[in-house]
């Protein structure tokens, strides 16, 4: 009578444990990113809404606040562009990850 | 063959050590991931309270002016609105007119006004004497 398990089945059983791992270790990591690039979306979104108060009252941000807006965004580039009575304040950063990201805000009337 | 049963003391001993050297290991991992885990949570809190003071921050600076003091408060037509940090929570208080009382943020250690805008400061204590802050910056183009 055979007793134990064989190298092969001892094997399989540890290659099965590795790909199960790997694979919840790989999920983990994405869930981290997608939580660390929430908090960047909404830090972003803070920045476009200075952009648009200050600009709907008719002032030009101030260039140290939207330096502090910015720090927490990697690379973070300001865009905003004029199209007839439609302002396009756009936003883009490296994300977690490396990717980059991007978050805009239309708004109506003049960017002084 | 020979008709032997159980292990001998050497194999025991040989478990046992790897067992030793093991089960502090996969601990310290687990106990690592849990806060982890709770910093996740955490984050994700604090993404989704952050539009909802600024956007208050942003409309109480636009409709009032802002007030001087230790505290985040303004002065508008009808009322009077402040920003404290009551709890661990972060309350807006306001008459009737000027959008009521309530609670904006949760987990908030601190509301303090600096140039140009707040800094909101969010605190998790993950074990004893450890503590996860977060501070935002919250800007208002007010008057």
């Amino acid at each position: 009578m055979r007793a134990g398990y064989s190298l092969i089945e001892l094997m399989i059983v540890v290659a099965i444990l590795g790909i199960v791992g790997a694979l919840s270790g790989w999920g983990w990591s994405q869930h981290r990113q997608l939580t660390a690039l929430e908090i960047e979306q909404a830090q972003a979104r803070i920045l476009l809404d200075f952009l648009a108060e200050t600009a709907s009252q008719g002032e030009v941000a101030p260039a140290e606040v939207v330096a502090r807006l910015k720090a927490p965004l990697r690379d973070a580039q300001v865009d905003q562009r004029s199209n007839g009575a439609l302002q396009e304040l756009r936003v883009s950063w490296t994300g977690p990850g490396g990717r980059t990201h991007r978050a805009e805000l239309t708004i109506f009337g003049g960017l002084r | 063959m020979t008709d032997r049963r159980g292990f001998t003391m050497f194999e025991l001993a040989i478990v046992l050590t790897i067992g030793v050297i093991l089960v502090p290991l996969v601990w310290a991992w687990l106990v690592q991931e849990e806060d982890q885990a709770r910093l996740a949570a955490w984050e994700l809190e604090i993404a989704r309270a952050l539009p909802t003071v600024s956007e208050e921050l942003m409309a109480d600076a636009r409709l009032g002016v802002a007030m001087d003091g230790p505290s985040v408060a303004f002065r508008r037509a009808a009322c009077e609105v402040t920003y404290e940090v009551q709890g661990g929570s972060l309350i807006r208080t306001a008459g009737e007119a000027c959008g009521g009382t309530r609670a904006l943020a949760t987990r908030v250690e601190s509301f303090a006004p600096v140039r140009d805008g707040v800094e909101l400061t969010f605190a998790r204590p993950l074990r004893p004497a450890r503590t996860a802050r977060r501070t935002v910056f919250l800007p208002w183009a007010g008057r």
